[in-house]
């Protein structure tokens, strides 16, 4: 059941972004098909009609004394039936969400994917694609044969042996695999190779690519399991795609004298977002986005929202952000062993802003950027993003049950759906 | 499929439409509805397809044995046209191909040398000079030295083809062996060798130190003969003033220094800039002791590519002699010629395991996997910084030390005269500076202003500086 008592009141809070579990074996369309789904399920539980009754109130216009909670307990001596459930139906139904993914992974490829629902959850998507995320997976492969679409089930070529394969050989080719790639990410930048601004992007260690599409870049493989014929990798890259990372198992046994296929990709984290705040697929329901959607708003901030794109503006953005900033520089500066921990799947990217290259944000972001600086997107329709005023009350999902009356205003006018404030976000008036 | 399969086992009867073997009866009784399917010429097709990809499955490729060594691999780069890569279809097409290939005289990306596998020849060390490359190798159970690319001052031997024929070679576009008057000639196991502008010094393990080549100003270490004609000369010099116990020699253009395991650098040849340290700027014809600051010091590291000479003692003290028209030496003196080692005060770059010095730049590696540079030219900082006395530190993510790999190192590097080449821990290889004819391998003729990596496809083992080609010895990853 349902924390909340009244639909449109839940509605209105799925507006963000939440990142879900991917399972194996299902597309992104039929993951996006039966979130909305389980919200129209959940939505439509609810009381959202005139004559119908938010839960745990009373029937007050008609009779104090009966106590219903029911759905059905309807008020004796309706004459307008033109708004009825039985009339109209269901109120919420696929169409009404709107929910975009980025960066998504193949079918049978599983983990975190990022989705957002609603406008300000689609612009909010749009700023995170913009940020070029590094990416983190798992991939596993399996050596002794090669099939066509380098899959374990794809059209069968050929069977190799396996056994010369040690793991020090796989690690020797991992380092120079990542090194072949490190060195293509200084021309994804696209600065002049001859110019002191390439030397002193090269001198930063890792860049990021300028454009938003580009080819793979792997910044990172890493032998985690070796027990022959398996093994998995650990990659962490942006603008790659799993047809790519299944690619490069291949590339890789090939290199190795042997052949193989990738039996399985994982993606363990998008950026920020971590398999922590990924939804399992039990998950999918109106209570647990909504609360992921509410987990994620402290990732919008700009300075782990710009990453990838002016981090020069987001240091203007925030002054107090930018001596960490500075402080940090100055470690790369001084060449010290950077303050990157990427390995374990929990910690958060604690640099994220070091690795990036910013001469020239594209304009696209300079406006997001613009619209974060005026206090959140005021666009109508979309929330604006403001600070909790009161963290004390942001507690659990309990700022969102609206329990006693006094929290719902009454609206004058003819719609009957509440006005919903809570202590966390505000919901302007503009709609 | 499992079905069908063990229907096609079922049938042992030849069909008599076609007399071939097909599941045609019992298919009949189980799937009536598709007879057609099963009595056609699909089934044959089916089968034949099975049959196939099991017989696919059920073969194992071998590409590599399972306790193979790791491939040794020989690449090559820059200026062709002396025939120092040792690759000789650049300069002598083969006639097939005569339409589709020309002449190469320059190559900027790196090339595999074929000669050492189709003889299956394993290399162990290679030098190069200007324009010629001997290489060390390892044959069956023989080792033997081999020599390509310019040959007018006898620096790769003697070479007469056919023999007796009095036509003697004064370039070699392949490897050719290079015959030292050994006592056992198939044994000729090198501890060090290099090369200079035209000459080249091998350090034979038990044998000693034999010098080839020009010998003008006595960097050969035999005294000056005036007017010798040293093209087509046979004379390969055995240098006996020195201890036995040299490790390790290097060539300047027109010197040489010698280096003992006892510490001690003994130095001939051209001494016009001081670069033999000997006290003096005149030709020394005889290995002598390098005076100066460097005595009483055990020196575990030398480095000379053109008129400078560096040294590094095992406390990681940096010395320098000879040439400092570009500040090579400009921490100690603003002269431009210094005849005796100097202490260089380059405290401040830790402790230093190895430095080298090109025409006009020097650079030096230190224990914790650092390169400084200094001098004059394309330091590798950028096109900003043109010149310093100072060493200055390149920083370590360009040698791929960044966040996600915080333990790469630098473990070895070398110079031409214009550019600098480091090796990291992962044998991946760096090169920068000035792209004489495609030196460096970047795959562009463009100089290149900060280290870059080559794009070898093996782990670099060993590398050496010519003035305008590299050679490097690689090994596969299985």
């Amino acid at each position: 059941m349902s924390r909340f008592n009244w639909a449109p009141t839940a509605y209105r809070l799925l507006d963000g972004l939440f990142c879900v579990y991917k399972p194996a074996g299902v597309p992104v369309h039929k993951v996006i098909h039966s979130v909305k789904l389980n919200l129209c399920k959940d939505l439509n539980a609810l009381p959202c009609y005139e004559h119908e009754i938010a839960l745990g109130q009373t029937a007050v216009r008609e009779n104090l004394s009966t106590k219903s909670i029911s759905l059905n307990a309807e008020p004796g001596g309706i004459t307008d039936w033109s708004e009825h459930r039985l009339v109209l139906g269901d109120r919420y139904e696929d169409s009404d969400f709107n929910i975009h993914f980025v960066d998504g992974i193949s079918k049978n490829s599983t983990g975190v994917l990022v989705m957002s629902v609603g406008r300000f959850g689609r612009q909010s998507l749009e700023m995170v694609a913009l940020s070029k995320f590094l990416r983190v997976y798992h991939v596993k492969g399996r050596l002794g044969y090669a099939t066509d679409d380098f899959s374990p089930t794809g059209h069968f070529i050929e069977r190799t042996s396996f056994k010369h394969v040690s793991l020090s050989k796989l690690t020797r080719l991992c380092s120079a695999t990542q090194a072949a790639h490190t060195r293509q990410m200084y021309n994804m930048h696209g600065v002049n190779p001859d110019s002191q601004a390439a030397y002193e992007m090269a001198a930063r260690g890792i860049v990021r690519p300028r454009e938003r599409r580009t080819m793979p870049v792997v910044y990172s493989i890493k032998c985690i399991d070796f027990q022959p014929p398996d093994f998995t990798l650990e990659i962490h890259s942006i603008n790659e795609t799993c047809q790519f990372l299944r690619q490069l198992i291949h590339d890789m046994a090939v290199k190795l004298k042997s052949s193989a296929v990738c039996t399985g990709i994982r993606r363990l984290r998008y950026g920020h977002f971590d398999t922590e705040r990924a939804l399992l697929r039990q998950h999918w329901r109106l209570d647990q986005i909504v609360d992921n959607i509410r987990d994620n708003m402290d990732l919008l901030e700009p300075d782990k929202l710009f990453v990838g794109t002016g981090a020069e503006e987001s240091q203007a953005l925030l002054p107090g952000n930018a001596q960490e900033r500075l402080r940090l520089s100055d470690n790369i500066d001084s060449g010290s062993d950077g303050s990157l921990e990427l390995t374990d799947s929990g910690g958060a990217y604690r640099s994220e802003g070091l690795l990036e290259m910013s001469d020239s944000g594209d304009s696209k972001s300079k406006e997001s950027l613009k619209m974060l600086k005026n206090g959140g997107l005021q666009s109508d329709g979309s929330p604006t993003l403001l600070e909790p005023e009161n963290s004390s009350t942001k507690s659990g999902g309990s700022d969102f049950v609206c329990d006693d009356e006094s929290s719902f205003k009454s609206d004058a006018g003819t719609k009957n759906s509440p006005e919903f404030i809570t202590s966390g976000y505000k919901k302007s008036k503009a709609s | 499929m499992i079905k069908l399969r063990h229907l096609a086992t079922l049938a042992i009867d030849a069909c008599k439409q076609c007399g071939s073997v097909h599941a045609s009866r019992p298919a009949v009784t189980v799937l009536s509805q598709s007879r057609s399917f099963f009595t056609g010429t699909c089934l044959t097709n089916w089968k034949k397809k099975h049959a196939k990809r099991e017989a696919k499955k059920a073969e194992v490729h071998k590409y590599v044995g399972d306790n193979a060594d790791r491939t040794t691999i020989v690449y090559a780069w820059g200026a062709a046209d002396s025939g120092a890569l040792g690759i000789p279809s650049y300069l002598r097409p083969n006639l097939k191909n005569l339409q589709r290939q020309f002449l190469i005289t320059m190559i900027n990306r790196p090339a595999r040398v074929r000669f050492y596998d189709k003889q299956k020849m394993k290399a162990l060390k290679v030098a190069c000079g200007h324009g010629f490359t001997i290489t060390s190798v390892k044959f069956q159970n023989k080792k033997f030295l081999l020599g390509c690319g310019i040959n007018t001052d006898s620096q790769i031997g003697f070479h007469e083809a056919p023999k007796g024929s009095g036509r003697i070679m004064d370039q070699l576009i392949e490897p050719g062996r290079i015959r030292l008057p050994l006592q056992r000639p198939d044994h000729c196991s090198v501890v060090s060798m290099a090369c200079g502008r035209a000459h080249s010094v091998v350090v034979v393990e038990d044998e000693g130190v034999f010098t080839l080549g020009n010998n003008a100003f006595g960097q050969c270490g035999r005294s000056i003969v005036e007017g010798e004609d040293y093209s087509k000369n046979p004379t390969i010099n055995r240098v006996r003033e020195l201890p036995d116990d040299v490790i390790k020699v290097v060539c300047g253009q027109d010197h040489t220094l010698f280096l003992t395991e006892s510490g001690q650098v003994y130095s001939c040849g051209l001494g016009a800039d001081g670069q033999t340290g000997s006290g003096h700027y005149k030709p020394v014809g005889h290995p002598v002791l390098v005076a100066g600051d460097i005595q009483g010091e055990t020196i575990v590291s030398i480095g000379a590519r053109a008129d400078c000479s560096l040294a590094v003692s095992d406390k990681g003290d940096v010395f320098g002699w000879g040439n400092s028209e570009y500040g090579q030496l400009g921490l100690v003196t603003d002269l431009t010629q210094v005849n005796m080692a100097a202490h260089l005060p380059t405290s401040r770059c830790g402790r230093v395991v190895k430095a080298v010095a090109g025409g006009s730049l020097c650079a030096l590696l230190n224990d914790a996997g650092q390169v400084f540079v200094w001098g004059f030219g394309i330091l590798g900082k950028g096109p900003k910084l043109e010149s310093t006395a100072e060493p200055s530190l390149i920083p370590e993510p360009i040698f791929g030390r960044n966040e996600l790999n915080p333990d790469t190192r630098v473990v070895d590097i070398d110079c031409g005269l214009t550019y600098v080449a480091a090796i990291n821990d992962q044998g991946d290889l760096y090169t920068w500076g000035k792209n004489s004819r495609g030196c460096l391998g970047l795959g562009e003729e463009k100089n290149q202003f900060f280290p870059w990596r080559v794009a070898l496809p093996a782990q670099t083992v060993e590398f050496s500086c010519g003035s305008d080609h590299m050679a490097a010895i690689c090994k596969s990853y299985t």
